[in-house]
């Protein structure tokens, strides 16, 4: 029994003297700030050249502005991830400022050319007739919906008909960046 | 048995001694940078802080506060990488060390030291340490709401 009361003894007295083993180091419950930032939506056209002059052509006679190179790029910029796309129509036929003569929408072509982007233009290199419906010039990636600027180049050309009168013509190029709903 | 009764009183009073005070707060608990654009670059707090963590302890011992996120800012499956999220310790009344004090520091998803305390730091005195916070967008960046938790922690182990 002796023997009993002194093991008990010994064992709270190690267990006192380890008084620091039971305070083990204390840690706070975690203090939490919620963080949030709402970065803007980025979503711009810009048209290097905003006139497309064909000067003096002869009724019969078909004339390219930007041959072997291009007339003129659009600068496309979106960071919404989604795809977006580009399209192009003519606000009315040419028409004349002294006679209201009309040179039909289709008399008048673009050709989309080079583009950095990864998507696809439509008709690449070729020359395509005007409409006053929106064609489809360019389908972007999501790839091209991080910011980075996607030009596209083109193109264009009239051919005047046999008939057409003397006059100044003239018609909207529309442009058009959007995305599906 | 008279003995063993006086024994465990005695260790019943030095767990009781033992359980000192230990806690932190702070006074703002979010870091809300508002609307950026692309290459935009914010800073939370101005000329002196955006919120103030207060600590305290009665342990006589030294403590350390540490920093991280629980995952870069996310929307959806877009996130800001860490490194352009930061944070700069700042003033503090503590008598310890605080790491990179008045520098940006990029968040990292591990914890990363603050404040070191000093000997008075440990003896039940309010200590505060401020921050501030700052912001860039990268480049490439997609537009949406970002969020993400700034966590603090107060410890006795480094």
């Amino acid at each position: 029994m002796k023997s009993l009361k002194k093991c008990i003894v010994s064992l709270i007295t190690v267990i006192a003297a380890c008084g620091g083993v039971f305070a083990f180091a204390e840690e706070t419950p975690p203090v939490d700030l919620s963080a949030s930032v709402s970065v803007k939506l980025l979503f711009k056209m810009d048209i290097d050249k905003s006139v497309i002059s064909f000067g003096r052509v002869l009724p019969g006679e078909w004339k390219n502005l930007g041959e072997g190179s291009y007339y003129n790029q659009v600068t496309c910029q979106s960071n919404n991830g989604k795809i977006w796309y580009l399209l192009i129509s003519l606000s009315s036929p040419l028409t004349g400022a002294r006679h209201n003569e009309k040179i039909p929408a289709n008399k008048l072509k673009y050709m989309p050319g080079w583009t950095n982007g990864t998507g696809t233009v439509h008709d690449q290199y070729t020359f395509k007739e005007f409409g006053t419906e929106d064609s489809y010039v360019y389908t972007s990636n999501v790839e091209d919906a991080i910011a980075n600027p996607i030009y596209i180049q083109f193109q264009y050309g009239v051919n005047v008909p046999d008939n057409g009168t003397a006059d100044d013509y003239s018609a909207t190029v529309v442009y058009t960046m959007m995305e599906m709903l | 048995m008279k003995f063993i009764f006086i024994t465990l009183l005695l260790v019943s009073i030095t767990t009781i001694c033992l359980a000192g005070e230990f806690t932190m707060s702070t006074d703002t608990s979010n870091v809300s940078f508002g609307e950026m654009a692309i290459g935009d670059w914010k800073e939370l707090g101005g000329g002196t802080y955006h919120n103030q963590l207060t600590c305290k302890s009665t342990n006589g011992k030294t403590w350390y506060v540490k920093i991280y996120v629980l995952a870069p800012l996310t929307s959806g499956t877009k996130t800001i990488n860490n490194s352009y999220f930061k944070y700069m310790p700042g003033w503090t009344n503590g008598t310890g060390s605080v790491q990179n004090q008045y520098s940006f520091i990029a968040f990292s998803g591990i914890s990363s030291l603050v404040y070191v305390s000093g000997p008075d730091d440990n003896s039940g005195s309010d200590v505060y340490l401020q921050f501030k916070y700052g912001l860039s967008i990268p480049a490439n960046q997609v537009a949406g709401i970002y969020n993400t938790t700034v966590r603090y922690v107060m410890t006795e182990t480094l």
